[in-house]
């Protein structure tokens, strides 16, 4: 046999059994050659280069899965940060960009379409600032569309006129989109990758060619498999077999994503070029398909314990390892995503009260790629939420890394009770904020500077 | 083994004809290399010759004495890269002729591609299930009803229990399915007969399993 029987049957087990996807396929768009800022000038050509690049991506991605037998997951499209191609535009033709993506992310069959954006990390301009006001009626009037804002980088520091404008638009969000699910497509960002295929966040940045392919590879399920199967031939096991096992497992996932990425490519055809793949363990509600459970499974009782910062560091540098042999084309954000709503064990262990606020901001510096899907109770101040993301945001800098914000005060809702946002959104268990007055510091306006490891040169 | 460095000085005091033979183990430095193209030397490597593409303008017109037709020439060059790469197993082959080259009149990067894509296309069957008389033939029937063809099988039973394998050459097909729909014959065939039948493309175990 030119394969044994173990590899044989450990792929089907990895598919069939232990979750193995493709989490996402995404295709990035440039949008920077718009011809004109009027409306609907912006409106057709959006809607254009979207159907006439992405309209065969579903198609293509569902003929990949079936060949290979690996799930695609999710088909999305990324754009050119919009504050880019809309400068000067008015602001008439915000709205009309945001609902052009809706059409046509309707139009092709995809459920998210992400890069309404705006890049504000050292000072917004007039175009940005716009973009960023528009928020609360882009997000109450689409369904599809994703925004995202970068804050704060490790070169520029973190604008904190914008942080505290992002606390009251978070918080107007909230009030009025239902049950304040609009902020779950609302990211603001530390260092934001260009090349990032995970919607909330995504977007084509400038760097990028004109149309690209990102994949993100996921599959914790298969990850926990391969330590509860490690652990029943080696109770004991030590850290370094628990990294090795890991290593081992994420190599054959960052394996299997690139083959399915390219083959996604090839039939496309030109001008898609193959960008990155990213390594991310991104949960999804299945059962045993959850980042928690694989912290849980290295001998923590629950997520959230002392010990899981440890744990969660070990997890995705091994993560990391393994697919950096893997695949030379690693890039994104390629960290592991803890979202409380998609993960079973992150709910579970937040409603034991294990995992809290505090705890999660402290993995965040580790490696995990932010405060992803917190709910909050929804009488925060929009001070107190300005600070929350402040002080994500400084890890990001700090670290050089991307951290990331996704928070949603849900109205009427208090410490510990459960939101249901329906659909991939899934359950939310609400986190407790501290009462204490931040409201003088968030409104100092200005920036505050970039750290000294940000002169490299 | 021992490995000889060829380095710029070395290349004239090994040429002989206007050629050098580079066998196994030898290691050229890029310098010498380059020295060699400049000095119209040839380097030839173990039995085959590998021309670089920026040769052709002045090759001495070695391979092909007494012709000075550098079509011929060059589309000699063109079958022997076409050959030589496409027996490498690296997607590097494909964009080995970049546009500018002076090969990249004669396709050869799509030829490559196309020798690439005459690989066999390999399935995986595996079938699992309880043991009893027919399964294989019920199997084997829907594969050679499909004009695939059966490179390798194993089987083991345990009990009751029997597991099979079969690789399967997809490029003997002749019933026109799609990978899709040869999957689910195929699966549907082992459910007739109560076996549980996952079909797989080989290209994921490749991906998964070999370096």
């Amino acid at each position: 046999m030119i394969y044994r029987p173990e590899e044989i049957t450990e792929t089907i087990r990895m598919v069939e059994a232990e979750h193995l996807d493709i989490r996402t396929v995404t295709m990035g768009i440039n949008m920077l050659g718009c011809p004109g800022k009027d409306p609907r000038t912006v409106s057709d050509y959006v809607y254009r280069r979207v159907v006439d690049n992405a309209g065969r991506l579903r198609a293509c991605a569902d003929e990949v899965e079936a060949m290979y037998g690996v799930p695609i997951v999710n088909k999305r499209v990324s754009v050119t940060p919009m504050s880019l191609m809309l400068e000067g535009a008015p602001p008439e033709s915000y709205l009309a960009a945001a609902h052009a993506m809706e059409r046509a992310a309707v139009a092709i069959g995809i459920d998210y379409i992400a890069g309404y954006s705006a890049l504000v990390h050292k000072g917004a301009t007039p175009g940005d600032a716009t973009l960023m006001r528009s928020l609360p009626q882009v997000l109450q009037t689409t369904t599809r569309v994703c925004c995202s804002i970068n804050l704060a980088s490790s070169r520029a520091g973190i604008n904190m006129e914008a942080t505290a404008l992002m606390g009251g638009i978070i918080a107007e969000v909230a009030r009025t989109t239902e049950r304040g699910a609009g902020n779950a497509r609302l990211v603001v960002f530390a260092n934001a990758p260009e090349d990032n295929p995970f919607i909330a966040g995504a977007m084509h940045g400038v760097g990028e060619p004109d149309i690209v392919l990102n994949v993100g590879v996921s599959g914790p399920g298969v990850v926990l498999a391969a330590i509860e199967r490690q652990k029943r031939l080696e109770p004991r096991m030590d850290f370094t077999t628990l990294a090795e096992t890991i290593k081992r497992m994420a190599f054959k996932i960052t394996r299997a994503g690139e083959l399915v990425g390219r083959e996604v490519v090839a039939r496309l055809g030109p001008p898609v070029k193959f960008g990155v793949l990213d390594l991310s363990l991104a949960p999804t509600p299945a059962e045993g398909d959850s980042v928690a459970n694989i912290l849980e499974a290295m001998g923590i009782e629950r997520c959230g314990a002392h010990g899981t910062t440890a744990a969660l560091m070990l997890l995705t540098d091994a993560v990391k390892k393994g697919g950096i042999m893997a695949s030379s084309s690693v890039g994104g954000l390629s960290g592991a995503f803890i979202p409380i709503s998609e993960d079973a064990g992150m709910v579970d262990s937040t409603r034991l009260g294990a995992m809290t606020l505090d705890k999660l901001e402290a993995m965040t510096a580790i490696c995990s790629v932010g405060l992803d899907m917190v709910a909050l109770p929804g009488d925060t101040p929009p001070e107190t939420i300005a600070a929350i993301i402040a002080d994500e945001m400084a890890i990001g800098v700090m670290n050089h890394k991307t951290t990331a914000c996704r928070l949603l005060p849900v109205p009427g809702a208090g410490p510990l009770d459960t939101v249901d946002l329906g659909g991939l959104l899934g359950e939310l268990i609400v986190m407790d904020v501290k009462r204490f007055d931040v409201a003088p510091f968030i409104h100092r306006g200005g920036r505050i500077p970039a750290p000294l490891t940000a002169l490299r040169n | 083994m021992s490995r000889q460095i060829i380095t710029e000085s070395d290349i004239e005091a090994l040429a002989k004809n206007g050629t050098v033979e580079i066998v196994r183990g030898m290691i050229v430095t890029p310098l010498a290399r380059e020295h060699a193209s400049r000095k119209g030397i040839r380097l030839v490597y173990g039995g085959g010759s590998v021309p670089s593409a920026e040769d052709i303008p002045r090759d001495p017109g070695t391979g092909l004495k007494g012709t000075r037709n550098e079509e011929a020439l060059r589309r000699t060059i063109a079958e022997t890269v076409v050959r030589v790469m496409s027996d490498l197993d690296t997607p590097a082959a494909r964009k080995a002729i970049p546009p500018h080259s002076a090969l990249a009149g004669e396709r050869v990067a799509e030829r490559i591609a196309d020798a690439r894509a005459g690989e066999p296309q390999r399935a995986v069957v595996v079938a699992t299930g309880t043991n009893h008389p027919g399964v294989a033939a019920a199997l084997t029937a829907a594969i050679s009803e499909c004009g695939t063809d059966i490179q390798d099988i194993s089987q083991t039973i345990v009990a009751d229990f029997f597991s099979m394998i079969f690789v399967l050459n997809l490029d003997t097909m002749t019933c026109g399915l799609s990978f899709k729909a040869f999957k689910e014959k195929i699966e549907a065939a082992g459910r007739g007969v109560g076996a549980e039948v996952v079909v797989m493309h080989e290209s994921i175990l490749r991906a998964m399993h070999r370096p």
